[in-house]
C-alpha cells in the first residue's frame, strides 16, 4: 500500500508531537505499520528527572511551589526534540485520563513530582494497564493530588472515616467510568436505562484500600519521587473491604489489598472501552464510530496472545484502524480540534525549531488571553482542561449528539489568546526556540510552492485547494524582497484556519 | 410587566403546552422557544441581573455556617472532632438577623466570612440551609430503598456541577441559567451579552438558543493581528479576518468559525462600552478580579442595551479532602471579602437592588471527619446577597447533627431538604419569569409545595 506525503502527515499529527520532513519521508518510505513497530520498540529516550537532574534543577531554589519553570523546559524540550515520540504522545494521552497538576503536588520539588509522573507515564506508556494503573496508583504525585498520602484507616471511636477521594476517582476517571458500558463504547442499558457501575457503598469499601500509603523517606533530596509510596500496615485498615462486587476479607495487609483491588478493577468489562475510546479521542478523533471502539476494546482484552491490557497493542489498534488511516475527509465530523500545546509542539517539529542553547526557556501557556488556554502538567482538577463526553451547546453538533472535547477551552477568549501567541512564536519563536525557516525561505519566491509546503507540514492532505490558493495569493502582496515575512504570513495564516485547527 | 402582556404569553404558553404533549425533551426547546415569543412581545421595564458564584470542588457546608447553640455545637463538635471550627472563634461572627429562627437554631458564619456579616445584619444578605439536588421530596427511608427517583450520579464533581447548573448530569444541552434568558431573549439589544461567564466553561449559560459568552477579567480580548497589517500586507490581514470567521461545513471548524466572529464583534462593542466604566474598590483577589468586570459590564448596562443578564464567576479548590483547616479558611476570606466589595461597588453604580448574587457548589461534604478532612457530600448551605434579598434570616432546616440522624444519609453526608430547583425558581421568580415558565426551566419544581421561597419578592 502506498502511502502519499499527505497521509503521513496526518498520520503522524494522530501519532506523534506533529509531523517533521524527515518523518514523513520515512512513513511514505517505509509505510504505516513499519514505522510504528520500530517506534514502539524503542526504549524510552533520556527521562525528564534525569533531564532537570542534569541541569542541576535539583537545588534549594526549586524546592517549593510556584518555581516550576524548568518543567517547562523538560515537557516541551520532550515533546518537540524526542526520538521515541509515540511514546512520549501517548503518555501525553495518558496525562490527560491519569491527570496530575504540579501546583497540587504537596511536598518539596513539586517539579520533579510532575516530571517523574510523566516519565512514569512514559514508562508503561507501551506496557501493560494493570502495571500502570498500579504504578499511578502508589506515586506519592498521586497520592497528593488526590490526597490519600497519609490517608489513615478508620477510626470506630472518633467516627473518622478514610479519605475517599481517590477510591471514586480511580473507578470514575482512571479505568471503569460511572457507566457500564459495551464492548464499543456505547453505554449499556436494562430495561431502557443505563446502569451506574458503582454507588457510595463501593466507594467507601474501596477507600479502605487506599490507607497507610505515604511519602517514602526523607525529603532531603529529589529521589523520593521517584520511589512508590511506602505503606505503613499500622495505619492500613484492616477491615473488611467490600467494592464492585468483591470482597478483600477482613486482615488482609495493605500490599495485597492493593493487588486484589487492582485485579478487580482492572478485569471490569468496562476497562478497554472506557480507556480506550478516550485514547482514540486524544490521539485521533472525537467522535469514533463504535466498530472502531469495539476493535479496541477487543485488542484491550486480548492482544493477539491472549494477554488483557497490553498498551502496546492497543496503541497500535487506535493508529492502524481502517478508520484513522482511511477517514472520509468531507465528513463534517470527523477528526478532533486540535488541541492547543499540539499546535505549539507542530510548529516547532514542522519548522525545525530547537533550543539554541539546550535551556528550552518554555513558558507556562494557562493563560487564555495570549497564551494557550493549556499547558501540560497544569491542569487545575483531575477532571483535565476538557471532559472527553464535552459537546459544545447550542450547536449543530450538540444536536447531532456528538463531542468535542476541546472545544471546552475554546471560547471568545481562548480563540484570540491562541492567535495572539501564534502572531508571536510564527515570528520570533520563543526565547531559545528559534528556527532559521531556511527550507521554507528558500521557496518564498514562489507562494504556491511555500503554502503547499507549509500545508504539507501542518494540516496534511486535509485542507482545500481554494484555501491554500487564497493564502498563497496573499502572501504573493508581501514583496519577494522579504523572504521571511512570506513564510511567516503564509505560517500565521495556515495556523489560523479552522480547516487546520480541525485535526482530521 | 404590563397586563396585556401576560395576556399574550399566556396564549402562547397554551400553544407551547399543546406541543409539550407530545414527549420530553425536543418539546421542552420548543417549549421554551414559544414561551421566549411571547415574552418579546414587551422588553420588562427595568435591568436585572443574577450572578452565580460557583465554589468548584464541593464546598463545606458546617464550616461556612456553623451551628452555635448549645446542644447543636456540641454536636458538631463531637462529630466533626479534627475539623470543627473552635466555638470562641465565631462570636464575633454569631448571626443575629431580624428574628431568631423557629426552632432556635442558631449559626455563625465562619470567622473568615466577617466582611459578610454586616449585610446579613442590614438585610442584604439570607442564608439557605441545606440546598441541593433532589427530584422530588425525600426521606432518608426513600433514600436508602430507592423508592424514589434520585439525582443520578450523586457525589460525582462534574455530574453534580452539571446538575447545580442544568439540573441534569454531565452532558446536559442546556442551563437553567441560559433557559431563564431565553424567556427574555428580546429584552437585550445585543444577544452575546445576556450570559457571560468570567468563571470558565459553564453549562449554567446555555440556553435553546445561544452560549454564554467568555470575558476575561479585563473584558474582551482582541485578535492583536486584525489591528494591524501583517507584515504591511493589508490583503493578508483581510484574509485572516475571512479564514478565521467564514462559514464552515464541517462541524467543528462551524463552531471555531462562529466563535472567531462573536469574539471580534463582541470585543469591538465591549470595549467601547465599557471604556468609561470603571468601579472603585480592593478587587485584588481572583474572584474579586472576576467580580470586577461583572461589575463594569453592569455598570456598562445601558451602552449595551443589556436589561436582564446573568453572569458566572467561580472560585477553585473547595474539594478539601485534605488539610480543610488550613485551606478552607482562605478560600472563604477570599469569597467573603470579595462578595463584599462586589456589594459594595453595586450599591456605588446604584443597582444593588437590581442584582441578586448567590453561591453554588456542586455539593456539600461529609460531617465527619476522614483525618483531616471531609468527602464529597450532598445538601449544602449557600448564601444569596443584593438590595432585592430578603435577608437577615435563614430559609429551609438544618437536621439535628448527628452522623447517622435521619437528616444525614451513608454516614454523616446532608439529604437535602430545599432542591436546587427551588432556590433556582426563586432567583427566576424575581427575575420575571412567570410560574409556568418556571416549571418549564426547572423540570422539578413541580414536585414541591412550596415552589419559590421568600427569599425574594416577585417581579
Amino acid at each position: 500500500m502506498t502511502v502519499t506525503p499527505g497521509q503521513a502527515s496526518r498520520f503522524l499529527a494522530q501519532a506523534t508531537f506533529g509531523p517533521t520532513p524527515a518523518q514523513i519521508d520515512a512513513v511514505v518510505r517505509e509505510g504505516y505499520a513499519p514505522w510504528l513497530d520500530a517506534q514502539l520498540a524503542m526504549p524510552p529516550s533520556q527521562t525528564h528527572f534525569d533531564w532537570l537532574l542534569q541541569q542541576k534543577k535539583n537545588t534549594e531554589a526549586f524546592k517549593g511551589n510556584g518555581i516550576n519553570a524548568p518543567l517547562e523546559s523538560t515537557l516541551w524540550r520532550k515533546f518537540i526534540s524526542a526520538e521515541d515520540q509515540v511514546r512520549t504522545r501517548v503518555a501525553f494521552a495518558l496525562s490527560e485520563i491519569f491527570v496530575v497538576g504540579v501546583q497540587s503536588i504537596t511536598a518539596s520539588w513539586p517539579l520533579f513530582g510532575a516530571a517523574g509522573f510523566m516519565d512514569l507515564l512514559a514508562e508503561h506508556a507501551l506496557g501493560n494497564y494493570q502495571t500502570l494503573l498500579t504504578a499511578v496508583t502508589k506515586n506519592l504525585s498521586m497520592g497528593c493530588m488526590l490526597t490519600y498520602r497519609g490517608n489513615r484507616k478508620e477510626d470506630p471511636k472518633t467516627g473518622r472515616h478514610p479519605d475517599e477521594n481517590y477510591a471514586r476517582e480511580v473507578m470514575q476517571l482512571f479505568s471503569i467510568g460511572l457507566l457500564e458500558l459495551a464492548p464499543d463504547g456505547t453505554v449499556r442499558k436494562e430495561n431502557g436505562a443505563p446502569v451506574e457501575t458503582y454507588d457510595n457503598a463501593d466507594v467507601q469499601g474501596l477507600a479502605k484500600v487506599f490507607t497507610g500509603w505515604d511519602i517514602n523517606g526523607p525529603e532531603t533530596d529529589v529521589e523520593f519521587h521517584r520511589r512508590p509510596m511506602a505503606l505503613n500496615n499500622a495505619q492500613h485498615s484492616m477491615a473488611e473491604k467490600r467494592f464492585l462486587g468483591a470482597v478483600i476479607p477482613p486482615g488482609t495487609d495493605g500490599h495485597l489489598s492493593l493487588k486484589r483491588a487492582m485485579d478487580v478493577i482492572c478485569a471490569h468489562p468496562n476497562v478497554g472501552p472506557f480507556i480506550g475510546m478516550q485514547l482514540i479521542q486524544r490521539l485521533v478523533t472525537s467522535n469514533p464510530s463504535p466498530a472502531y471502539v469495539a476493535r479496541v476494546s477487543a485488542a484491550f482484552n486480548d492482544d493477539g496472545k491472549g494477554v488483557r491490557g497490553n498498551l502496546k497493542a492497543v496503541v497500535r489498534a487506535i493508529l492502524l484502524d481502517p478508520e484513522a488511516r482511511n477517514p472520509d475527509l468531507n465528513d463534517p465530523a470527523w477528526g478532533k480540534v486540535r488541541e492547543p500545546i499540539l499546535r505549539f509542539s507542530g510548529w516547532a517539529r514542522a519548522f525545525g525549531a530547537t533550543s539554541t542553547n539546550g535551556a528550552w526557556a518554555m513558558p507556562d501557556t494557562t493563560d487564555n488571553t495570549i497564551r494557550l488556554a493549556q499547558s501540560p502538567m497544569r491542569s487545575a482538577t483531575v477532571f483535565n482542561f476538557f471532559r472527553p463526553r464535552y459537546s459544545p451547546p447550542v450547536t449543530e453538533l450538540a444536536k447531532r449528539h456528538l463531542v468535542a472535547p476541546e472545544m471546552q477551552i475554546t471560547d471568545e477568549t481562548s480563540i484570540a489568546g491562541y492567535l495572539n501567541f501564534l502572531s508571536i512564536y510564527a515570528d520570533r519563536g520563543w526565547e531559545d526556540l528559534q528556527t532559521s525557516y531556511a527550507p521554507e525561505i528558500a521557496l518564498a519566491h514562489d507562494p504556491q510552492a511555500l503554502v503547499a509546503r507549509i500545508v504539507l507540514l501542518l494540516a496534511g492532505d486535509a485542507f482545500s485547494a481554494q484555501t491554500a490558493r487564497s493564502i498563497a495569493d496573499a502572501v504573493a502582496t508581501l514583496p519577494a524582497s522579504r523572504p521571511r515575512d512570506r513564510v511567516r504570513a503564509a505560517i500565521l495564516l495556515v495556523a489560523a484556519t479552522p480547516e487546520y485547527l480541525v485535526q482530521k | 410587566m404590563t397586563q396585556p402582556h401576560d395576556a399574550d404569553r399566556r396564549a402562547f404558553l397554551l400553544r407551547a403546552c399543546a406541543l409539550g404533549a407530545t414527549g420530553a425533551a425536543a418539546p421542552l426547546a420548543l417549549n421554551l422557544a414559544a414561551l421566549g415569543a411571547a415574552a418579546a412581545q414587551s422588553a420588562p421595564p427595568s435591568y436585572k441581573a443574577l450572578v452565580c458564584v460557583f465554589l468548584y470542588g464541593g464546598n463545606d457546608p458546617f464550616n461556612t455556617i456553623v451551628p452555635v447553640d448549645d446542644a447543636a455545637y456540641r454536636a458538631y463538635a463531637a462529630a466533626r472532632t479534627d475539623i470543627a471550627l473552635r466555638r470562641d472563634t465565631l462570636r464575633a461572627t454569631a448571626l443575629r438577623g431580624k428574628a431568631a429562627a423557629p426552632d432556635g437554631a442558631q449559626f455563625a458564619l465562619a470567622p473568615a466570612l466577617a466582611p459578610l456579616a454586616p449585610l446579613y445584619e442590614s438585610g442584604q444578605m439570607a442564608v439557605l440551609l441545606n440546598v441541593g439536588p433532589l427530584v422530588v421530596p425525600t426521606t432518608k427511608a426513600e433514600y436508602i430503598s430507592a423508592r424514589v427517583p434520585l439525582p443520578p450520579k450523586l457525589f460525582s464533581h462534574n455530574d453534580q456541577q452539571s446538575y447545580w447548573q442544568a439540573l441534569a448530569p454531565e452532558g446536559a444541552a442546556s442551563g437553567w441559567g441560559g433557559r431563564l434568558t431565553d424567556l427574555f431573549a428580546s429584552a437585550n439589544a445585543q444577544r452575546t451579552f445576556t450570559g457571560i461567564t468570567a468563571g470558565g466553561s459553564t453549562v449554567l449559560l446555555a440556553g435553546h438558543k445561544v452560549a454564554g459568552y467568555r470575558v476575561g477579567i479585563n473584558g474582551s480580548t482582541p485578535i492583536e493581528l486584525l489591528h494591524r497589517d501583517m507584515y504591511g500586507s493589508s490583503a493578508c490581514t483581510a484574509l485572516l479576518r475571512q479564514l478565521i470567521t467564514q462559514p464552515r461545513e464541517h462541524l467543528m471548524e462551524r463552531e471555531l468559525s462562529r466563535i472567531a466572529a462573536q469574539s471580534i464583534d463582541a470585543d469591538t462593542r465591549l470595549r467601547a462600552a465599557l471604556a468609561d466604566v470603571a468601579v472603585p474598590g480592593d478587587f485584588g483577589s481572583p474572584l474579586a478580579q472576576q467580580l470586577k468586570i461583572v461589575a463594569r459590564i453592569i455598570g456598562a448596562r445601558q451602552a449595551l442595551g443589556a436589561r436582564r443578564q446573568v453572569f458566572f464567576v467561580s472560585q477553585n479548590g473547595y474539594d478539601n479532602h485534605t488539610g480543610l483547616n488550613d485551606t478552607h479558611p482562605a478560600l472563604l476570606r477570599e469569597l467573603g471579602q470579595s462578595l463584599a466589595v462586589f456589594q459594595q461597588a453595586l450599591t456605588t453604580l446604584g443597582v444593588a437592588d437590581q442584582v441578586t448574587t448567590f453561591t453554588a457548589s456542586e455539593f456539600g461534604r461529609t460531617l465527619g471527619s476522614n483525618g483531616n478532612g471531609s468527602d464529597h457530600g450532598w445538601g449544602s448551605h449557600h448564601l444569596a446577597l443584593g438590595g432585592a434579598v430578603n435577608g437577615g434570616r435563614s430559609y429551609g432546616t438544618h437536621p439535628e447533627i448527628a452522623l447517622d440522624g435521619p437528616g444525614f444519609v451513608d454516614n454523616g453526608r446532608l439529604l437535602p431538604t430545599l432542591a436546587v430547583d427551588q432556590l433556582g425558581a426563586s432567583l427566576g421568580r424575581w427575575f420575571g419569569a412567570g410560574r409556568e415558565e418556571l416549571r418549564l426551566v426547572f423540570p422539578n419544581l413541580k414536585h414541591f409545595d412550596a415552589e419559590a421561597l421568600a427569599l425574594l419578592p416577585s417581579a
